[in-house]
């Protein structure tokens, strides 16, 4: 009864809208099959480039600088290659994901249906009501930490507030992961993100050091992607040094740089 | 002034003192708890010495050597390791060198100090009979019980990670 009310209710609201919604359905499933059929041509066409790219650069590399500085190097092409791999098509897929996910609940669930009524008869907009009741949470980093993989040695640190133990933060955390991982039995890049309390943690394996980032707000795939990306970048371009090079001034200057920048972009 | 973080890792067989130990050198941030989870608890103390600051960052690991519930790698990066052996229990020190030697094969330039502790519950005589059973060299009798030589312990370790004369 309530059901054919509602619906009732809907047609005469709605007629637009639905009209609307069926595009919109039809166009998801064209390109959920467009997807399909593309997914085997994106990877290949990804290998193809993986191929392409590092050939020539890790030859030549590798014939030069091998010898030099072995840490050095794969420091410098670990980053590349995870960027590359790892992350892209899941990545990518996730995000995909999300937006179809996004919109049929914008368009399909009681709840919005409600909200439009809602709307009408208080006069605000539907896309008001939306972002009242959205209630996203700002991200912000708060924290970023560059840990030795080994020994969970902070060599770098940013931080908002003021906190003291970063040091322990550091081990502690290096604890965890290698609970993590040895338990999953998975040693790289299995572990990128550990939610702690409404905490999000960050996780970018590099090849000697990992970086963390502790992230409050809601951290959906695109944040979460933007941030691997952001450490990614750090790592090739700051971490790509001799040890003895690498000062915990320097790095926590240039963390700075980018996540004040971050953060303020974000408020 | 120099900044330096070197990680240190306690082994040795179960109740010999490792956790005692640290517990009598430094304030205590986190609580036991993790080391029933997780199997090791992380301390920190910075010691000053010469012109140098240096961060010990102390790992507390539960479980035996070869034991399976822990990670490997919670051994390795280890710039310091401080074996401990229960001078009142035989038991605990018939395997030493083996098991010393198996933990530097996990580090790579691992400075070492062997540790016999709770000195308080045994006779100045019993030592001597140790040290011959144990063939590698006890670096400090200790007692986490009355503090004896906690501290000249750590400080030795900390003035070996930087290669100051001891
Ligand atoms: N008498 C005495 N007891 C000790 C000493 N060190 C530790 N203990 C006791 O030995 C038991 C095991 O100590 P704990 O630190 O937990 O050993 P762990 O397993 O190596 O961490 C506890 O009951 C301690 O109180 C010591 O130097 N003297
Ligand atoms: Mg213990």
């Amino acid at each position: 009864m309530q059901d054919q009310l509602m619906l009732k209710i809907k047609d005469l609201l709605l007629a637009d809208e639905m009209k609307k919604t069926r595009a919109l359905e039809e166009e998801i499933k064209r390109l959920k099959q467009e997807l399909e059929t593309l997914q085997p041509k994106i990877i290949s066409k990804v290998e193809q480039n993986i191929a392409e790219i590092s050939q020539p650069i890790i030859e030549t590399k590798v014939k030069r600088e091998l010898r030099e500085s072995t840490d050095t190097l794969i420091e410098a092409i670990y980053p590349l290659l995870g960027k590359l791999i790892k992350k892209y098509i899941q990545v990518e897929l996730e995000k995909l994901a999300d937006s179809i996910d996004k919109q049929l609940d914008r368009t399909f669930s009681l709840e919005n249906i409600k909200k439009q009524l809602i709307a009408l008869w208080e006069g605000v907009s539907y896309k008001q009501i939306v972002l009242r009741e959205a209630a996203v949470q700002r991200v912000e980093v708060q924290e970023v930490y560059i840990i030795e993989q080994e020994s969970g040695i902070l060599v770098g640190k940013y931080s908002v507030g003021k906190i003291i133990d970063q040091d322990l933060i550091a081990g502690m955390l290096t604890a965890i992961k290698a609970f993590i991982e040895d338990a999953f039995n998975q040693k790289t890049g299995s572990l990128d993100m550990i939610e702690y309390g409404t905490f999000k943690i960050i996780i970018q394996n590099s090849y000697k050091f990992y970086l963390a980032a502790v992230v409050a707000g809601t951290v959906d795939s695109k944040v979460k992607a933007d941030l691997l990306d952001i450490l990614l970048n750090f790592a090739s371009k700051h971490l790509a040094k001799p040890r003895e090079e690498l000062t915990e001034e320097h790095l926590s200057k240039e963390l700075a740089k980018i996540f004040n920048q971050y953060n303020e972009k974000n408020k | 002034m120099k900044k330096i973080s070197k990680k240190v890792v306690l082994a040795g067989n179960f109740g010999v003192g490792k956790t005692s130990l640290v517990r009598k050198f430094v304030y205590q941030k986190f609580s036991d708890e993790y080391l029933s989870t997780l199997g090791v608890k992380i301390d920190r103390k910075v010691l000053h010495i010469g012109d140098t600051e240096l961060t010990l960052v102390i790992w507390d690991i539960a479980g035996e050597v070869n034991g399976s519930k822990i990670p490997t790698s919670y051994f390795l990066g280890a710039s310091g390791l401080i074996y401990v052996i229960d001078l009142s229990r035989p038991s605990t020190y018939a395997n030493v060198q083996e098991e010393i030697t198996y933990l530097e094969g996990l580090m790579e330039d691992v400075s070492i100090c062997l540790i016999a502790n709770k000195l308080d519950l045994v006779e100045a005589k019993d030592l001597t009979h140790t040290q011959q059973v144990v063939k590698r060299t006890i670096d400090f009798f200790t007692s986490a019980k009355t503090g004896e030589n906690v501290n000249e312990m750590f400080y030795f370790l900390a003035r070996k990670l930087l290669q100051v004369p001891t």
